[in-house]
C-alpha cells in the first residue's frame, strides 16, 4: 500500500518535469508576429487537450474507485473506458522517462486500467491521485517542436501496439488504438495554424496521415498492415514537422 | 516441458549403425589432415575444453547461430545422455576445424554435411545452455535445477513467440564466418534427431573490431555495439561478475546464465526520429560513439556531467544512463549480442530485424531481470524496440578433457 501511494506521488513529480523539456528549445530567431502568435496558439491548444484529458482522467479514477468500494465488485465499464480513453491520449506524457521519477508511476497506473486484478488492488488509491493529476497536467507546456515529437511518440505506440492489440494478446485493445490516433488528428488540429507558416507541406502531410490512421482504427474490420504502415508514414511526416518546428517556441513564450 | 510429438526414431536408425559409424571411422580417419592440407591451414582454433566454456568471455566472432532444442517427448534420461555425450565429442571436433569422423560416402550417408570443409576451426566456440525444462520428472534430474534458473517475468511491452523463447537446452554457435557456424548447429541437430528435437534456430551478424581493421560495430540503430562492456580478459569483473562461485550443483560452479532475448528494433519509427532524439535516447552521438559528455568513442560515460544551462549532458531516461552499473546498484553484465535480419514481418509489412541480445551474469534475476525491469519503465530507448523472444539458460562449467556433457549432467548413460 505505501509503495503504491508513492508511485503515484512520483507520477505527478514526473509530469511536472515535462515542462521543463518544453523551455529548452532554441534554433529559430526573429520569429514575425504570426509565427510567434501561431506557436503560442499552438502550445495553447496541447497546454488545453492535456488538461482536458487530465480531468476526464482524474474524474474517471474517482467513478473507478466508488465503484470497487464493495469488495469483489468489477468496475463500472464506462468509467474504466473514459479513463483508458484519456489515459492514452496522455500516454507520452505520464510515460516519459526523461522524468525518471516516472518510473514507477505510469507503469502503476497503466497496469491497473488494463489489469482486472491489479485494478481492484488499488482500489482507495485512484481517487487520492485525481486531484493530482488534474494540477500536475493542467501545467504541461510545450513547444511546438515537442508537440509535434509527442504526437510522433503516439504514432509509434500504435505502430508498436497494434499486432498485440488486434490479435487480443496484449492489455491494450483495438479502442485504445483508436483513442490514441483520435488525439493525434486533435493535436494536429493544434499544430496546424504555426505547421502552415513554417512548413505548409508536411503539416497537411500530417494532418493528413493523421486522419488515415484514425479511419484504419476505427474501421470495423481493421487491417493490421494499414495500421502500422498509416502510423509509420505517419511518424515520418511528423519527424519532418518537428524538425522544421525546431525553434519556434523559444524564449518569454513560455515563461 | 515442451515435446515434439510423432514417431521417434532412434539416433541409430538415423545415423547408421555404430559398427558401421565405425569402419567409416576409419576410413575418415585421414581427413582432417586432408582438409587441413587443401591450403586452409586450420588457424585460429579456439580450445573447446577448459575451466569455463568456450563463446563466453571469448572475443566475440562475426557470426552466430544460436539454436534451442526440447526434450523429445518419448526421450528418456540415458538417450539425452547419450546425445550430450556426442555432442561434446563433435563440438570438440568441429572447433578444431575437423570434420565429424564416420562415413564418408560410398553407400552411407557422410558423417560430415561438408558444409564447412576448408574453412578451417573459424574461431567456432559451441557454447551448450540448459533451461529450466530440462529439469524434469522425465528425465528424473529436477533436483539438479539450479535456484537461480527461472525464465523471466513477462515485461510491459513483450510480445514473445512462445516458439522462439525458452527451449530445454541452447547452443550458441559463433563463427568467424557464418557457415561454419550454422554448419555447428545443423551438426548438433542431427545428432539429436528424435531425442532433442530442434525448437528454433536464430542467426546473427556483426563486424568486430580487428588489428586490421579496428573500426567497432555498429548496430542496426547505427550506434556503436557494445561499449563500455566487461573486458574479455578482465578476470577478477568475470569472476565477480559473470561466473558463478557459490555452492551450486557442481557442474555449474565456473559456469554462468545466459539470457537471450530477440529484440526487434522499430526501424521504421527509429529512422523518423531527429538525430538529436536518437542522440538523446542512447546517450552517445552517433558519429563517434564518444557518450554525451565526452568526444571519444571510449571517453568514460560521466551521468553527473552537465552543460551551459545546468542539464544534464545524458538525459535523465537515456539508455547508458539506465542500464549503468550506477543505475543497477553496480551490477554488471557481459553483453555478446549480434545483429538479425530476418526480412519482413508478413504481419505487418515491417522489417523484422534488431539485435539479438545475449548477456552472461551470475545472477539472471538480480542482475538482468532488474535491469531489464528499469529499462522498460525508464528508457528513451525502450520506445523503440521490442522483444519477441526470451530464454534464462545454466551455462555448465568448461569440461576437461576425457569428461563430456552426458555424465557431468546426467550420469554415464547405463
Amino acid at each position: 500500500m505505501r509503495a503504491r501511494r508513492r508511485s503515484v506521488t512520483l507520477l505527478a513529480l514526473g509530469a511536472l518535469s515535462v515542462a521543463g523539456v518544453a523551455g529548452a528549445t532554441s534554433g529559430a530567431t526573429h520569429l514575425t508576429r504570426d509565427e510567434q502568435v501561431a506557436a503560442k496558439a499552438a502550445t495553447t491548444a496541447y497546454r488545453a487537450q492535456i488538461s482536458q484529458a487530465g480531468q476526464q482522467l482524474a474524474t474517471s479514477l474517482v467513478a473507478l474507485d466508488a465503484s470497487l468500494a464493495d469488495d469483489g465488485a468489477d468496475p463500472d465499464p464506462a468509467a474504466l473506458a473514459e479513463a483508458q480513453a484519456a489515459f492514452d491520449t496522455l500516454r507520452v506524457q505520464m510515460s516519459d522517462p526523461s522524468a525518471a521519477s516516472t518510473a514507477g508511476g505510469a507503469p502503476t497506473l497503466a497496469a491497473a486500467l488494463w489489469s482486472p486484478s491489479v485494478l481492484r488492488s488499488a482500489h482507495g488509491e485512484l481517487a487520492q491521485a485525481a486531484p493530482v493529476l488534474t494540477v500536475v497536467l493542467g501545467r504541461v507546456i510545450l513547444s511546438p517542436q515537442s508537440i509535434a515529437q509527442s504526437a510522433q511518440r503516439s504514432s509509434g505506440w500504435i505502430s508498436r501496439t497494434a499486432p498485440g492489440a488486434l490479435a487480443g494478446s496484449g492489455p491494450q485493445t483495438r479502442a485504445d488504438l483508436e483513442a490514441t490516433a483520435r488525439s493525434i488528428t486533435v493535436t494536429m488540429a493544434g499544430l496546424s495554424g504555426i505547421g502552415h507558416l513554417v512548413a505548409p507541406d508536411e503539416t497537411d502531410a500530417a494532418a493528413a496521415g493523421a486522419t488515415r490512421l484514425l479511419s484504419a482504427t476505427s474501421s470495423p474490420s481493421p487491417s493490421l498492415r494499414q495500421i502500422v504502415a498509416d502510423a509509420d508514414v505517419l511518424s515520418v511526416h511528423l519527424g519532418r514537422l518537428g524538425g522544421a518546428l525546431k525553434g519556434y517556441g523559444k524564449g518569454s513564450l513560455y515563461q | 516441458m515442451s515435446a515434439s510429438k510423432g514417431p521417434r526414431l532412434s539416433r541409430r536408425q538415423l545415423l547408421g549403425s555404430s559398427a558401421a559409424a565405425s569402419l567409416g571411422a576409419i576410413a575418415a580417419a585421414a581427413a582432417p589432415a586432408s582438409e587441413a592440407s587443401a591450403g586452409t591451414e586450420p588457424r585460429s582454433a579456439i580450445p573447446f575444453y577448459g575451466r569455463h566454456q568456450a563463446g563466453v568471455a571469448t572475443v566475440p566472432q562475426d557470426h552466430l547461430a544460436f539454436a534451442t532444442f526440447d526434450v523429445a517427448e518419448g526421450a528418456n534420461r540415458r538417450d539425452v545422455a547419450a546425445v550430450l555425450a556426442e555432442w561434446t565429442s563433435a563440438s570438440a571436433t568441429l572447433t578444431a576445424g575437423h570434420p565429424l569422423p564416420g562415413p564418408t560416402g560410398g553407400q552411407h550417408p557422410p558423417a560430415d554435411s561438408g558444409e564447412a570443409a576448408g574453412l578451417g576451426p573459424s574461431r567456432l566456440t559451441i557454447t551448450l545452455g540448459l533451461g529450466p525444462d530440462f529439469f524434469s520428472p522425465q528425465l528424473g534430474n529436477v533436483a539438479q535445477r539450479p535456484a537461480d534458473l527461472a525464465q523471466l517475468p513477462a515485461y510491459e511491452g513483450d510480445a514473445l513467440d512462445p516458439v522462439r523463447s525458452g527451449g530445454a537446452l541452447c547452443v550458441q554457435a559463433c563463427a568467424d564466418n557464418a557457415q561454419s557456424a550454422f554448419a555447428a548447429v545443423h551438426a548438433l541437430a542431427t545428432i539429436g534427431l528424435g531425442v532433442l528435437p530442434l525448437r528454433a534456430v536464430q542467426a546473427g551478424y556483426t563486424k568486430n573490431p580487428t588489428a586490421a581493421d579496428p573500426r567497432a560495430a555498429r548496430d542496426l540503430l547505427g550506434f556503436h555495439r557494445t561499449t563500455n562492456n566487461i573486458g574479455w580478459d578482465d578476470v577478477a569483473t568475470l569472476d565477480r561478475h559473470v561466473w558463478v562461485s557459490s555452492p551450486t550443483p557442481e557442474w555449474l560452479r565456473g559456469g554462468t546464465y545466459l539470457v537471450a532475448r530477440r529484440i526487434r528494433i522499430a526501424l521504421e519509427q527509429w529512422g523518423a526520429v531527429s538525430l538529436d532524439e536518437q542522440e538523446g535516447a542512447v546517450g552517445r552521438f552517433r558519429g563517434s560513439g564518444a557518450p554525451l559528455n565526452g568526444r571519444h568513442l571510449h571517453d568514460r560515460v560521466d551521468l553527473r556531467a552537465t552543460g551551459s544551462q545546468g542539464e544534464l549532458l545524458v538525459p535523465p531516461g537515456a539508455h547508458i544512463r539506465v542500464a549503468s552499473p550506477e543505475g543497477n546498484g553496480g551490477a554488471r553484465i557481459l553483453r555478446r549480442g549480434y545483429t538479425f535480419s530476418d526480412g519482413v514481418d508478413p504481419a505487418t509489412g515491417e522489417l523484422d530485424a534488431g539485435t539479438f541480445f545475449i548477456a552472461f551474469q551470475k545472477d539472471p534475476k538480480g542482475q538482468f531481470g532488474d535491469m531489464l525491469g528499469r529499462l522498460v519503465a525508464g528508457d528513451l530507448l525502450h520506445r523503440y524496440l521490442v522483444h519477441t523472444s526470451s530464454g534464462v539458460y545454466a551455462v555448465p562449467r568448461g569440461l576437461g578433457s576425457g569428461e563430456d556433457w552426458g555424465s557431468l549432467l546426467l550420469g554415464r548413460p547405463e
